[in-house]
């Protein structure tokens, strides 16, 4: 083929440039682009309120274990964090840091820290840990347009990027400063989502080597992985069943199965897990059955029929022996580790509160109650199903795979609130493609419809009606229905309003709900503005007036916190692992003075801390989750009983509370001194504005520790325990 | 060598001869505790008696082990002028003790009597004592000093007087004559007291002064040239009272009569007027318990430290803020550039103990010189900061102990080529130049490994929209002259116009039959990709003709009409109208066609 001369038009510089922009085409993606980007910069300017109101400061709790980690990363280097063993935590066991943490988000950060500084922004690590979650829901917004796209068209794309930008749900999360796990996560989950289907789609090795690299990336940053190497088998288990398995989803599979399994296990804290822990076992299963299959497949078209069912009676009893061996001699040998307790708590939601209290105190642990759907996903509710209709009646391998991931993720939200997270992305996208149909249908009715309402333009009713009856399958004797102008402009204007009001919404539960940091408090607004900044307060002090090596005992909660901010050694934090470690801490905060200090003494406790808010009306304080330290204290330490901190069932500090609880720790470290003062007007002294009552013993006397700190608003008291007294 | 040793003795023997022929007649010493200094002034006559005129002064002082010599100042008492101060050692002099030589204005003549006063200002020369106490208990100091002047001269006559906070004096030395009323405690008058004579005099006291005590303190001035001056300064105070001992009870520290005890917790900070941006953070966030004044001379920051320090206590923090370059930036006539600033802490009442100040000057400033106040350690560092590639030159200034009297401006003088400043835009406009030209050249790159069916489709694909686009433009092109033909339709209003049109239309027709040329090879290629495509591309071509006949045939009915004399314009469009609706029924019919056919490329 020889090629002619290429024509070059005369037009001028800023002609040809209008031109350009004339055209449908170029006007189209002009269009997208922007909606693009604008989706991009709300995605991150949404979650700014925290910073707006409050400061740039990190969030709540675990997020305060990840920005140590990632300053320990940032200083230390990659191979120093990798074998870091924390003496600053669970005092006096520690904790290997570097082969019990999920490092995708630490990495983020410094390798986002790195390349600022690289590029000579300087921008300093701690604004580096507050933007990551904004900056990765903008990330997401993007991936749920390409994901979109994948499934069904550009405008589903650009819907989803919408909807995603401003859930609830994943706003929650991934506010400026709350610098956890999820920020990245989700953004993981969601790639690892889109990749996967285009895998499916494209039936190539190269797209699903990068699926597994997207899942190397979530399984180095969540512990719900698991979630996606569960999801995947069972898709592929569906389409088998519905008989839509073919070709690719075999190359998709088998690729993503071996170099995902080889990169996860490469993840300090998962290693050999991946293949041999039973959550991932349809992972593994599925895997060893499509290789078994295509085998069978394969051999059949070489074998005649009667051979071929000999070989697979063979072939199924060898198979079913050498599992049950495999099985046997794996738990025998204990490598098949039995069932954890997070599984039988996503199987069945009330377990969790029979059996472990660890898990049942928390507070996002908490199964989700229809309120909470309602205020995380809104609109999403209803538009959620529908889309679950239009993919119904539409099958294809991406709407399959999006009804299955939607199905198991609401059943996961249902169980516990946190898990809400992972709903959002299946809602979101159901929601475009119901949202999208329903526009695509109106405006193109809109279009082909009779531009006025006489009945003069039936020519134009006429050229529209085959391609509404090939649509509508209608039977031919059936009337096609007239497209009106009314009820679309209808449709759209109902859609336009509950778009606008899902925006409202979102924009008014981030800025209301979930942009507050929680560890400074702020009342009132504009000259009335109160902040009480107790924690810091307490915390910085510990810091700077406390001997460098002193332990701190507090609850498990404030542990981070405490490592983070006061740079102290604590006996327990959040990380939880030790449950007898955390039920030791509970019982000498429920036992008496002097069995305490014998306790706190064996754990070389200098400082003891407790979060008090009888004062300052604050109402989780330690008092209200004190009956979980009594349990949590019981379950492993029998001496501890419920009963004996309940007045005939009651739950109380007040006059009326057991003597047991009335003088143990807990409540002689809160209420020290407090018997003394008047708190609210017209109320004797001692009155507590959490429990809105009078304590019961207003006398505390200390023996063994004093009060060393209290701040402003006395949310935190910190007492020294003293050393033993001289014998002679 | 002989004539050395000579002039040696010789000038040994004229300063024993000096000290001698010194006398001072009066010394007025008053010792001030209020605050956690020692602030001592001395009004001093000295007589000379000797033959010569004189011109040195030595003035010597009692400093304790632990107590640091801050601020030394001796100024001529009549004319307040400041005199020249070296440190010194005399002989004779008690251990424990610091002398300097002032240097007198003018030379004072035999006889004569010279007035000057002596400012000493000492830090930590109060010592806490008990030295720990519990929070309900008010904190006492013990000072000790002499009670006599210390001095290498007779004194004929001097005083003494010690002023404490309070009037709760718990001991004073009672050296006769001695006499305290309230809080002051008056020594003297003595008469004729030898030369280094020395006697204890220690006051133990009640001090409620805070003693705030900044253990270090670094300020970095960071100059840019686009307009704003960063000043951010980093603290760490302790209270270095009398140490808290046991425990801190919240209750007796907010509602106890005298449950703060000796500690503090508000600063104030005064900043230069036109600052802004104010930052009041440490590190783990803002400190959310200041409030800023403006007055017309300063901005005033009063603000409160995380928690309240007691004695012994301490805590760090970080103050910054802006300020634009008008009123401390200037030219220098010698054509550099002068940047003037506050050199000590903006804090008062403050004992720093340790002052670093880092000046950063843009990148490319060189010859920077410092005018500084009093003597400084110098030297030099590099800041790697926003969009640097060599780095800013910091000058690091160095001082210890200063006291509230140390507050003074400095200046730094550097050169600065103004093109510096386009430094930044430029390697900004570089950068994202480069990276657009690496965006070019990846879209002009062929990845594919195989080349294989599947690839060679998309190639054709490709190639097809690149003459699709190019047979576009070229229609596009066919418009605009299509349009100038119109236009010279339009302009025919008389039989003369005619020519031109005519001329006008051979031209148009001309350059449409050159596009036609061109078009014929494009749309052949085209055909031997896809005949389907083609055929769309003939029909729109079709269509373009189409046109072009309309466009002719109103031209020349347009020089018909004119030339048949019609009157009026209205006449004329009139009957051309029909006409001019075809041409725009077949241009819209174009225009649709084309986007339908090559929209999608």
């Amino acid at each position: 083929m020889s090629s002619p001369e290429p024509y070059v038009s005369s037009a001028s510089m800023v002609e040809t440039a209008w031109r350009y922009l004339n055209r449908t085409k170029s006007q189209e993606l002009l269009i997208r682009s922007t909606c693009l980007i604008f989706i991009y910069l709300l995605a991150f300017s949404v979650r700014l309120f925290s910073v707006l109101r409050y400061e740039s400061v990190i969030h709540e709790f675990d997020p305060y274990f990840n920005y140590r980690s990632t300053i320990a990363l940032v200083q230390d280097g990659w191979y120093e964090f990798w074998n870091w063993f924390d003496s600053e935590s669970w005092h006096p066991l520690g904790r290997v840091v570097g082969g019990t943490v999920y490092p995708g988000l630490m990495f983020t950060a410094a390798i986002l820290y790195r390349i600022s500084n690289f590029l000579t922004a300087c921008i300093k690590l701690r604004d580096i840990c507050v933007f990551t979650a904004p900056f990765f829901s903008g990330n997401t917004a993007m991936i749920a347009y390409l994901f979109g796209k994948e499934l069904k068209d550009p405008e589903t794309g650009l819907v989803a990027a919408a909807l995603m930008a401003i859930v609830p749900g994943y706003i929650s999360r991934s506010v400026a400063g709350s610098f956890d796990n999820e920020a990245v996560a989700i953004f993981a989950l969601v790639t690892t989502f889109y990749l996967w289907v285009r895998a499916v789609n494209q039936g190539t090795v190269a797209s699903a080597v990068l699926a597994a690299f997207a899942y190397l990336y979530m399984a180095a940053s969540w512990g719900a992985y698991v979630f996606i190497s569960n999801l995947i088998p069972l898709y592929v288990i569906v389409m088998f069943v519905s008989g839509r398995y073919h070709r690719k989803i075999y190359v998709a599979y088998t690729t993503f199965w071996a170099v995902g399994s080889i990169l996860a296990m490469q993840v300090r804290f998962i290693g050999f897990n991946h293949v041999v822990s039973n959550e991932l076992f349809a992972f593994n299963g599925v895997f060893v059955a499509l290789q078994a299959w295509e085998g069978l497949v394969f051999l059949r078209t070489k074998l005649g029929s009667r051979q071929f069912g000999q070989l697979v009676y063979l072939v199924a009893v060898g198979a079913a022996s050498t599992g049950a061996a495999a099985v046997a001699f794996l738990t025998l040998s204990g490598k098949l580790n039995p069932w954890t307790g997070r599984f039988w708590t996503l199987l069945d939601p009330t377990y969790a509160k029979k059996f472990i209290p660890i898990v049942a105190s928390v507070s996002e642990h908490q199964p989700t109650t229809w309120a909470s759907y309602m205020f995380d996903l809104h609109m999403l509710v209803f538009a959620g199903p529908a889309g679950l209709y239009y993919c119904f009646k539409k099958p294809t391998d991406g709407t399959i795979f999006l009804i299955t991931f939607a199905l198991t993720a609401i059943y996961f939200s249902g169980i516990m609130v946190r898990l809400m997270l992972v709903a959002a992305p299946a809602f979101v996208l159901l929601s475009a493609i119901s949202i999208s149909s329903t526009l695509q249908a109106a405006t193109k009715e809109l279009r082909t419809a009779p531009t006025g309402d006489s009945a003069a333009s039936a020519a134009a009713d006429a050229s529209a009606a085959p391609k509404k009856r090939a649509i509508s399958k209608r039977g031919p004797e059936e009337a096609p229905l007239t497209s009106k102008r009314g009820p679309n402009i209808a449709v759209l204007l109902m859609v336009g309003f509950a778009m606008t009001s899902y925006a409202g919404h979102c924009i008014w539960v981030t800025s209301e709900a979930y942009s507050s940091p929680s560890i400074v408090l702020i009342s009132g607004w504009g000259p009335h503005r109160h902040v009480l900044d107790d924690f810091r307060e307490a915390y910085y002090w510990l810091r700077h007036n406390t001997a460098p090596q002193s332990k701190v005992m507090s609850w498990w909660d404030y542990g981070y916190q405490i490592t983070a901010m006061g740079n102290r050694t604590v006996i327990v934090d959040n990380n939880t692992w030790n449950n007898t470690h955390i039920a030791t801490v509970g019982r000498a905060m429920a036992s008496n003075e002097t069995e305490a200090f014998k306790i706190m003494r064996q754990l070389d406790v200098d400082y003891a801390l407790v979060i008090f808010g009888g004062m300052s009306g604050y109402s989780s304080d330690d008092i209200n989750k004190f009956l979980w330290m009594v349990r949590i204290g019981g379950g492993v330490f029998p001496v501890v009983k419920e009963s004996d901190y309940l007045a005939n069932g009651d739950y109380t500090v007040s006059s009326k509370g057991t003597p047991t609880m009335l003088n143990c720790l807990m409540y002689k470290l809160c209420y020290y001194d407090f018997g003394q003062i008047m708190t609210e007007q017209g109320k004797g002294t001692g009155y507590d504005r959490v429990r809105n009552y009078e304590i019961g013993n207003k006398d505390v006397k200390l023996d063994h520790l004093y009060e060393a700190f209290t701040s402003e608003h006395w949310i935190v008291r910190i007492y020294r325990v003293k050393d033993l007294e001289n014998r002679f | 060598m002989r004539f050395l040793a000579v002039a040696l003795l010789l000038a040994l023997a004229s300063s024993a001869v000096a000290e001698d022929a010194i006398k001072l007649q009066q010394v007025d010493r008053k010792i001030n505790l209020n605050s956690q200094f020692a602030r001592i002034t001395e009004t001093v006559k000295a007589k000379n008696n000797g033959a010569k005129p004189l011109e040195e002064l030595v003035f010597c002082q009692l400093v304790r082990a632990g107590a640091v010599l801050s601020f030394y100042k001796v100024v001529d008492t009549s004319s307040k002028a400041a005199l020249t101060v070296t440190p010194t050692t005399v002989a004779g002099q008690p251990a424990g003790s610091v002398c300097h030589t002032a240097k007198l204005a003018a030379p004072l003549p035999a006889g004569e009597v010279a007035a000057v006063t002596v400012t000493t200002v000492l830090a930590k020369a109060q010592t806490a004592f008990p030295a720990e106490q519990t929070q309900a208990e008010q904190q006492l100091m013990v000072y000790t000093d002499n009670v006599y002047v210390l001095s290498p001269y007779e004194v004929s006559q001097q005083f003494t007087e010690v002023i404490t906070p309070t009037g709760k004096v718990m001991s004073y030395t009672e050296e006769k004559p001695v006499s305290k009323s309230d809080n002051k405690i008056k020594y003297g008058k003595y008469d004729l007291i030898k030369p280094w004579s020395t006697a204890e005099l220690k006051v133990h006291f009640e001090n409620t002064k805070p003693f705030k005590h900044i253990v270090t303190y670094v300020k970095e001035i960071e100059v840019s040239h686009w307009g704003n001056i960063y000043v951010e300064e980093k603290y760490e105070i302790k209270n270095s009272g009398a140490k808290h001992e046991g425990s801190f009870s919240r209750l007796k520290y907010a509602h106890a009569y005298g449950g703060k005890g000796n500690s503090f917790r508000d600063l104030k900070a005064v900043l230069p007027a036109p600052a802004r941006s104010l930052y009041y953070v440490d590190l783990i966030g803002n400190i959310s318990s200041s409030n800023t004044r403006k007055t017309l001379s300063n901005t005033v920051l009063d603000f409160d430290l995380r928690y309240p320090l007691m004695g012994g206590w301490k805590v760090d923090f970080t103050l910054g803020y802006s300020v634009p370059l008008t009123g401390f930036l200037f030219h220098t006539k010698s054509g550099k550039r002068r940047l003037t600033m506050d050199l000590c802490t903006p804090l008062e009442d403050v004992y720093v103990e340790d002052m670093v100040v880092r000046v950063v000057l843009p990148e490319g400033s060189s010859g920077i010189r410092a005018s500084l106040p009093y003597d400084m350690e110098k030297s030099f560092d590099t800041k790697f900061t926003y969009l640097d590639t060599s780095g800013r030159p910091v000058l690091v200034l160095h001082k210890s102990h200063l006291v509230p009297e140390h507050a003074a401006k400095f200046s730094v003088d550097y050169n600065f080529p103004i093109i510096n400043t386009l430094r930044e835009p430029c390697l900004l406009i570089g950068v994202f130049f480069c990276l657009f030209l690496a965006a070019i050249a990846y879209n002009r790159m062929d990845f594919t490994i195989t080349r294989d069916d599947k690839w060679a489709a998309a190639r054709d694909k490709e190639v097809l929209a690149t003459y699709m686009e190019q047979i576009q433009s070229l229609l596009e092109d066919e418009e605009v002259i299509m349009a100038s033909l119109a236009k010279a339709t339009a302009a025919v209003r008389e039989p003369a116009d005619a020519d031109t049109a005519q001329r006008e239309r051979a031209g148009v027709e001309k350059r449409l039959r050159d596009l036609e040329d061109k078009v014929k090879p494009l749309v052949a290629a085209v055909e031997s990709r896809s005949a389907r495509v083609a055929g769309q591309v003939r029909d729109v071509l079709d269509k373009s003709k189409g046109l072009q006949a309309r466009y002719a045939k109103q031209l020349s009915d347009r020089i018909d009409l004119v030339k048949k004399g019609t009157a009026s314009m209205a006449e004329l469009n009139r009957k051309l109208a029909p006409g001019q609706d075809s041409i725009n029924a077949a241009k819209k019919d174009l225009d649709n066609a084309i986007a339908t056919v090559f929209g999608t490329y």
